[in-house]
């Protein structure tokens, strides 16, 4: 299979008032034409972040380094026009909050129409036609009506329905979803990440989940990225890491997730708060809140090597096997 | 009329004397704000003004020499007592109070244009009234001791430092006005007076010295002709109503002298102007040297005029016709 | 949309009444009247003029005399300047200040706009610092002191414009006092027009703007535009009757032959017809430019409903 998107050594920094802070460091991954991954991690992760990066839509005082190659163009440094030949056509987001994602002063009917009107040059009324055609897609009944409206005329799934439609318009190569379903009730949850699914298969899209949530991952995404502290610290496909997780972080995240941990007799919060990313702790970042931890982890910080030869990856100095030694 | 409104006035072949008549259009601007319109007068836009702000005479006599006109003008500016009230029935007390008045520092210092001290009723230069100016003896007394002879006149009268005299007075809002108050009740305090200002706009102001409703006040008399009845009837008692008030027209103060009011009657009937003005010297004698009213200083007429305008000259009245005037290029 | 106007005009009638019923018994309760001034006038005269004023009846008589009055469109002389009635001296002033007024808000509101827009787009660089500071500078400085520094500068110094005065047609003697008059409207302007502009490109939805690849002259004529107008919005009937009733200190100081000064000396001259003629159009002015303000409001927030 093809990759769509091959990112090198991204890293992100912020300019602070005193200091610069780095919210992305060496992140490197692959993202194969159609398939689903899942980027999972507390808040401050730096999921999100990087992926806007990729996006070019970081605040302003933000920078990103490295490389995130879009078959032959590099997004990382690009300017924001030449960008905009991309966005929205090849590579796509939805974010979290759909009450706040949409302009409140436009029509819904405007809002996805100008992404056909400036990426397929389709005449006005041509998009319109589109346009319907696509709410209809995504299950908003009397989709004519609907494209008339504003968006406080709606409720919060159908405005997630609209900006997932608003998304696939240009059938992109790529769509990041960032936390899509965090703001919905927990009925609309479910059928939500079944219309990514079936839309993203259909159309032949990647689908990049950026979730907390390890409830959401399991069966949507084919593979997935456990980020802590900035970085990655293991890689695999979703049965790798929900059966067998070898980094301690992701045993905790697993354990703390209720549908999931539903094997283990009662839930697991993992102690302590994710890391400040102005000071991250020496050695592994993760140190401070690891059950496994050893001398070695106080000081250096264990890079993402191969595991079992394969195509997982993790970063541990941990070598023994966590499944016998259960988190206190 | 309102700001920035103006008359034009163009030389009509049917006037009597266009032969004579040197300036063919003239146009009299309306302009509210004095600054703004000596910024015009300085741009060329304009060639006579007939005021300007009294702070800068000297801007205007240091740049501009020969420009800034300043005449005496048949106005006197006072303040009124009211005398239907104690203690300003009492002409001791009258008398401490306008002796204590430093008027030559009024013109120069405190406004700034050179006003002339008043001592008397009728400002110089009035028609109909041949004889020498009004000027009493305390006039030429140095100031200190003026001060001297007014502490004891207010402390036989009962008002010494320790139970001063309390006492309001009232003026029209303007800033000249406030700041001539500020220096009298400075002036008073020396001589155990304690003053309040007080401030209130025209209306109201008159509306308080027409009903008596006051201590002492601030006023201004325009002669609307140049004769010397013209200020003196302003000291003559009111006239009885059918109702029974009196009315006491402009005399603020409610001075009243049988004898004034008798002498007034008799120049009124007087042919002979001489004796005239005799009859009527004699009345402002009388009402000056019982203090029926402070008189402060002379106006004075304020006019710029530019060097490009010949014939301008001076006047007590502040009259200049533009039939006797020309204008060089 | 018709009907909510119309609703909104018959809900200013009674505000037009109250206002003129309590501007009527202040200013007669208040001392002085306007025939006092540096000359007492007879007992007899006043008398007389008392009479042909209507003030010698009792007040609720007179308050509905005039409102009968201003019903069948006659608000009475002017008890002040003589010669004229209230009408004529409105007629007479009100053009010139109407047009002095919408020349200031036109320029101002546009300079207002372009510079806020511009300060925002270049947010902490420099044209922002300059546009910052430039700004402050008619917020600071008073009116009139403006006023008369342009005189001097660019009348008695420069000779470019003329100083003061107007006649019609003299459009040079315009520029200088539409210029200052919208200085600080200009300044508001783009103050809230910079700071409601910094906060909509950092909303969630510019975000998804620019995630769909728009382009910045699209993303700003579209997507933030509107947003961002409407605290401007809100400020420009205000702003737009301010300049129309607070163009006194210019029609003052530059000679113009405007409206503004009556408001002030007819309340100091009690010239009572002339303050209830002047107060009327100056409530008149406010409920319809609120009116006004309210319909481009719906429009741009669409979260308003007309009800």
């Amino acid at each position: 299979m093809t990759n769509v998107l091959v990112v090198d050594d991204l890293d992100v920094t912020f300019a602070l008032h005193q200091a610069e802070v780095k919210a992305v460091s060496d992140l490197s991954f692959s993202l194969a034409a159609g398939e689903t991954m899942a980027v999972v991690g507390e808040s401050g992760s730096g999921k999100s972040q990087a992926f806007l990066a990729i996006m070019g839509l970081l605040a302003r005082n933000g920078r990103a380094a490295g490389r995130a190659m879009l078959g032959e163009v590099d997004l990382i440094g690009m300017p924001g026009d030449r960008l905009d030949a991309y966005r929205g056509k090849d590579i796509a987001m939805i974010f979290q909050d759909p009450m706040t994602s949409l302009n409140p002063s436009l029509k819904v009917r405007t809002q996805l129409a100008e992404v056909l009107v400036r990426h397929q040059g389709f005449a006005p009324d041509k998009a319109g036609r589109a346009v319907i055609e696509m709410l209809e897609r995504v299950g908003i009944p009397e989709p004519v009506k609907r494209a008339s409206a504003y968006p406080h005329e709606l409720s919060g799934g159908m405005r997630q329905r609209v900006m997932i439609a608003m998304a696939l318009l240009c059938r992109p190569k790529i769509l990041i979803a960032d936390e899509p379903t965090t703001a919905l009730d927990v009925t609309v949850q479910a059928q939500m990440l079944e219309l990514f699914k079936t839309l993203t298969d259909e159309f032949g899209t990647a689908l990049v989940l950026i979730t907390h949530d390890l409830g959401v991952v399991a069966g949507v995404a084919d593979r997935m990225m456990v980020m802590y502290g900035g970085r990655c610290v293991e890689t695999g496909t979703v049965d790798e890491l929900f059966y067998d997780p070898r980094h301690p972080y992701t045993l905790g995240l697993l354990h703390s997730t209720p549908h999931v941990a539903k094997r283990a007799q009662r839930l697991d919060p993992i102690q302590g708060l994710p890391p400040s990313l102005e000071r991250l702790p020496s050695g592994c970042a993760f140190h401070p809140r690891c059950a496994f931890r050893f001398e070695t982890c106080f000081a250096e910080r264990p890079q993402l090597l191969p595991v079992d030869g394969g195509a997982r990856g993790r970063a541990c100095w941990y070598q023994g096997s966590l499944k016998h030694e259960e988190v206190a | 009329m309102g700001a920035g409104s103006y008359l034009r006035g163009v030389k009509s072949e049917t006037y009597y004397g266009k032969d004579a008549l040197q300036i063919d259009e003239i146009r009299w601007d309306n302009t509210e704000d004095l600054t703004a319109a000596l910024n015009r007068y300085r741009a060329g836009e304009l060639d006579i003004l007939t005021d300007f702000p009294a702070d800068q005479y000297k801007f205007l006599q240091d740049n501009y020499p020969g420009q800034a006109h300043v005449a005496p003008f048949l106005g006197v500016y006072y303040y009124v007592m009211n005398q239907s009230k104690a203690p300003l029935d009492n002409v001791n007390v009258r008398k401490a109070l306008s002796i204590s008045v430093l008027r030559d520092v009024i013109g120069p210092d405190v406004l700034g244009t050179g006003e002339l001290p008043a001592y008397g009723w009728v400002p110089p230069g009035t028609s109909n009234y041949e004889g020498e100016q009004y000027m009493p003896e305390w006039a030429s007394v140095p100031y200190d001791q003026r001060v001297e002879e007014a502490k004891k006149l207010m402390s036989d009268a009962g008002f010494t430092p320790e139970s001063p005299l309390k006492m309001q007075l009232r003026y029209n809002t303007n800033e000249n006005h406030q700041r001539i108050a500020v220096a009298i009740s400075d002036m008073w305090k020396q001589i155990g007076v304690e003053v309040e200002l007080f401030n209130a706009e025209t209306a109201v102001h008159y509306d308080a010295l027409n009903a008596g409703d006051f201590q002492v006040g601030r006023a201004g008399w325009l002669l609307d002709y140049s004769d010397a009845s013209n200020t003196l009837d302003l000291l003559r008692t009111g006239i009885k109503q059918a109702d029974g008030t009196m009315n006491w027209g402009n005399n603020y103060g409610r001075y009243s002298n049988a004898k004034f009011d008798e002498l007034m009657d008799a120049a009124a009937k007087e042919l002979d102007l001489g004796k005239r003005a005799g009859l009527l010297h004699e009345a402002e004698a009388l009402a000056m040297d019982e203090f029926a009213v402070i008189p402060i200083y002379w106006y004075v007429s304020k006019n710029v005029v530019s060097p490009k305008i010949t014939g301008f000259v001076d006047n007590a009245k502040d009259i200049n016709r533009v039939r006797w005037m020309t204008k060089s290029e | 949309m018709l009907g909510y106007a119309l609703r909104r005009v018959l809900s200013a009638i009674p505000i037009v009444f109250i206002t003129i019923a309590v501007c009527f018994f202040i200013l007669r309760l208040a001392p002085g009247g306007p025939f006092d001034g540096e000359r007492a006038l007879p007992p007899d005269v006043l008398r007389n003029l008392r009479e042909y004023y209507n003030l010698d009846k009792p007040l609720p008589l007179q308050f509905v005399d005039y409102i009968l009055g201003v019903l069948r469109g006659d608000f009475g002389p002017s008890m002040v300047m003589r010669d004229f009635s209230v009408a004529r001296l409105i007629s007479i002033g009100l053009p010139f200040t109407l047009m002095l007024g919408f020349a200031a808000f036109a320029i101002g509101t546009a300079a207002g706009l372009i510079a806020g827009a511009l300060a925002a787009f270049y947010q902490n660089k420099w044209p922002d610092y300059l546009l910052v500071f430039v700004v402050l500078i008619p917020l600071v400085i008073p009116n009139f002191l403006m006023a008369n520094l342009a005189q001097l500068v660019f009348g008695v110094y420069l000779r470019w414009l003329p100083v003061g005065g107007y006649q019609p047609g003299a459009i040079l003697n315009l520029v200088m006092p539409v210029l200052i008059l919208s200085m600080p409207h200009g300044a508001r302007v783009a103050r809230l027009t910079r700071g409601s502009m910094i906060e909509v490109l950092g909303t969630n939805y510019v975000r998804t703007a620019r995630s769909k690849g728009l382009g910045t002259r699209l993303i700003l004529a579209r997507h933030a535009i509107k947003p961002a107008l409407i605290p401007v919005v809100s400020y420009l009937g205000p702003g737009l009757s301010y300049l129309l009733t607070g163009s006194l200190v210019v029609e003052q100081v530059f000679a113009l032959p405007g409206i503004g000064k009556y408001f002030i000396t007819a309340a100091l001259n009690r010239d009572y017809g002339l303050v209830l003629g002047t107060t009327i159009l100056y409530v008149f002015i406010i409920l319809a430019l609120n009116l006004l303000v309210d319909i481009v409001y719906a429009w741009l927030d669409p979260k308003v409903r007309y009800r």
